[in-house]
């Protein structure tokens, strides 16, 4: 669990934190939006004390970091970042390894947890342990950074616009990889991002600072039924809101025990979203849902996606 | 200029060299160790079958430089240079017997001008072929170290030992011994000096930029102070203070001597120390060491590990500069009674005697070319270690 209290970092006179306090529970996906200049990253940085808090605390399982000495917290924590900054003089084997030799693990302990890291980040370790970062991909490369930064097996995983740099396609592959990474290890996640669909998409909780100032924090679907005012309204979507809280739900959330009409089924584990599309392209307002197994066990209607 | 004309750098060598032999002698003969000595043109000098192989070999490179440059006429280049560098080598050591052979013991024969300009011009030749054939440093090295050891086979065999600059040195063999020694004595005890001093301060400049200002503006200021202005302005304040602290002067520590050299050459040889500390570790990405820090490395584990690592080659080319810096400079510590191969070059001075000048001079170059080609090659390894 991690506890944000009154957080405050001043630039002189200008406040890029101002009195931020929110509570991220023990294993959940949070992420931190705003647009750039809003103070995510200084929030974020402030976890790990890269940057040094002004006033207010945080707490990480009750206990206040700015007590605990920052190289030994840091240890505590993985940390991704946008440039990935891989050690380009050492092996991918020798990069993952670091918060582990530096918490003297023995060698045979390293190299099996590398060989886990590598697997779970769907890497080839025999062809990648050995090579230089420069001889990766860039998606590849924050595969290793991400691995890097799971090595120690932190509680915690703070990691800064780490899609940022990539192409769409590699950016998408690697959310669906840390949200499946996410459910596997149970990690807390701060995920600092300017992309609101990212953070609909990937969170449990979403923070959303303007300008140093929490402005609303809230689970997808609070943010975008209950906007707290109309920049978090303009910011999540504005005119397709709807669309996006359709996203955010199952058809599995609104079948009912009708006899299914004729046609293709659509999966109860489908987003909403996709059983909309799905009936704009078939002319038609209802549609039989399917189970895990593929049977029939009820259908959906355009009627009850609109009620609440 | 002709289309035919493929190589210009080694046809103006070729005909610098050319110049120099036909207007100048390529080994001189004087009465004694302190006249002038009288030229002797090389086709005087030379016997037969030493300048026919000279001739020939001199025209196959004005040929080569006509022909498209290849890497075969860059390697056909560098053969001819060397073994015509190798021939001319001996046939200076040759003739010079052959003239002392009938003349007083008191005679002298010297290398001329046209020896050292030929010698020069071959140099760079060797130098330009080796580049056009991409050599790396190591390739290079191995070369350079080739040729240094035939010159040592050469000298040890006696070629040389009727020219009047190994007479000089055979005169004063105990006296170069000790000479060489203190002069790499000076130069590593200043070098290493700089280091643990210059070390430090470049890590400050790197990490507080805005401390960065007086220091540089104060090395800067020391750079720009004559060297024999430096060594003389030392003597006052040690000679004051070996006369007020007693004991200095039983350590050595006084006002002439090899202390105050220590201590100019120290001065010196801070700035570049400094700043390519500063440069080294400026140069690494800075998101590497957030990352670093964010992974939890101690400021100390990163230099260690990171910043010393990444910024090799810039430290290496820092020593490279003060190390052939200090050499050269540790000359004008003789002035000074801190002695070393400047002790000849003033002698020399002093006596218009050219060989003895020379005897301080050329190891002084070999010494300074030693030290940059093995920091070369150093620089050359690190960078290969640390992939881009």
């Amino acid at each position: 669990m991690i506890e944000f209290e009154r957080v405050t970092k001043s630039f002189g006179a200008r406040r890029a934190v101002n009195d931020v306090s929110f509570r991220v529970e023990r294993g959940a996906f949070c992420a931190l939006v705003g647009s750039s200049g809003a103070g995510k990253s200084t929030l974020l940085r402030m976890v790990n004390r890269l940057v040094p808090m002004s006033e207010g605390a945080i707490r990480l399982d009750g206990e206040d970091v700015t007590r605990l000495e920052p190289v030994a917290l840091r240890r505590r924590m993985g940390y991704v970042v946008q440039s990935i900054g891989l050690f380009p003089h050492w092996t991918i084997a020798q990069n993952i390894a670091t918060v582990p030799r530096l918490l003297g693990w023995p060698e045979a302990r390293i190299a099996q947890r590398v060989r886990e890291l590598l697997e779970l980040m769907r890497l080839d370790a025999a062809a990648t342990s050995g090579r230089y970062p420069h001889q990766l991909s860039g998606g590849q490369q924050q595969r290793v950074g991400v691995a890097r930064a799971l090595a120690g097996d932190p509680g915690l995983l703070l990691m800064d616009e780490p899609f940022g740099a990539l192409d769409p396609i590699t950016r998408e592959e690697l959310r669906v990889e840390i949200m499946r990474i996410h459910r596997a290890t149970g990690k807390t996640i701060l995920f600092v991002t300017h992309d609101i669909d990212a953070a609909l998409q990937m969170a449990d909780v979403i923070a959303i600072l303007r300008d140093g100032a929490l402005v609303q924090f809230g689970t997808p679907g609070e943010i975008l039924t209950r906007p707290a005012d109309d920049f978090v309204r303009d910011f999540v979507g504005g005119t397709t809101l709807g669309l996006k809280l359709l996203a955010q739900r199952r058809v599995a959330e609104r079948v009912r025990q009708a006899p299914p009409p004729p046609g293709a089924p659509i999966s109860r584990d489908a987003k909403l979203t996709e059983a909309l599309s799905q009936m704009v392209l078939s002319n038609t307002d209802t549609l039989p849902v399917s189970d895990a197994q593929g049977r029939i066990e009820g259908s959906v209607a355009l009627a009850d996606m609109i009620v609440p | 200029m002709s289309s035919a004309l493929r190589n210009r750098v080694l046809l103006v060598l070729v005909v610098i060299a050319a110049a120099a032999v036909l207007a100048t002698g390529f080994l001189g003969l004087a009465p004694n160790r302190l006249e002038s000595p009288k030229p002797i043109a090389l086709w005087h000098a030379l016997t037969a079958p030493a300048l026919a192989g000279t001739i020939t070999l001199g025209g196959l490179l004005a040929i080569l430089s006509f022909l498209r440059a290849t890497p075969r006429t860059a390697v056909a280049t560098l053969v001819v240079s060397t073994v015509l560098m190798l021939l001319l080598l001996f046939a200076a050591g040759e003739s010079a017997a052959a003239l002392m052979g009938s003349a007083p013991q008191a005679d002298r024969v010297s290398l001329g001008a046209a020896f050292w300009v030929a010698i020069f011009c071959l140099a760079i030749g060797l130098a330009d072929a080796l580049r056009r054939l991409g050599a790396g440093a190591v390739p290079r090295f191995l070369f350079v170290a080739t040729l240094a050891l035939a010159l040592a086979v050469m000298a040890q065999s006696g070629v040389f030992s009727a020219l009047s600059l190994t007479r000089e040195y055979a005169a004063r063999r105990d006296l170069f011994a000790t000479a060489l020694d203190r002069h790499g004595m000076l130069v590593l005890v200043s070098v290493a000096a700089a280091l643990v001093i210059g070390v430090p301060l470049g890590l400050l400049t790197a990490r507080k930029p805005a401390r960065a200002g007086p220091i540089f503006a104060t090395l800067n200021l020391l750079q720009t102070i004559p060297s024999i202005a430096l060594f003389g302005l030392l003597i006052v304040p040690l000679s004051a203070l070996a006369a007020a602290v007693p004991g200095l002067a039983a350590l050595g520590i006084g006002g002439i001597g090899p202390a105050p050299a220590i201590l100019a050459l120290v001065l010196y040889a801070l700035l570049p120390v400094v700043r390519n500390t500063r440069a080294g570790i400026d140069g690494v990405d800075p998101a590497i060491i957030d990352a670093a820090n964010g992974m939890g490395l101690s400021q100390a584990q990163i230099f260690w590990r990171i910043e010393l690592p990444l910024g090799m080659p810039v430290f290496l080319a820092g020593l490279r500069i003060v190390l052939v810096q200090t050499i050269g400079l540790a000359v004008i510590a003789a002035l000074i009674g801190a002695g070393g191969l400047g002790t000849f070059v003033f002698q020399g001075i002093g006596q218009y005697a050219t060989d003895l000048v020379l005897l301080g001079a050329i190891p002084t170059i070999l010494l300074a070319l030693a030290a940059d080609f093995i920091l070369a090659l150093a620089i050359e390894l690190s960078r290969r270690r640390q992939l881009p």
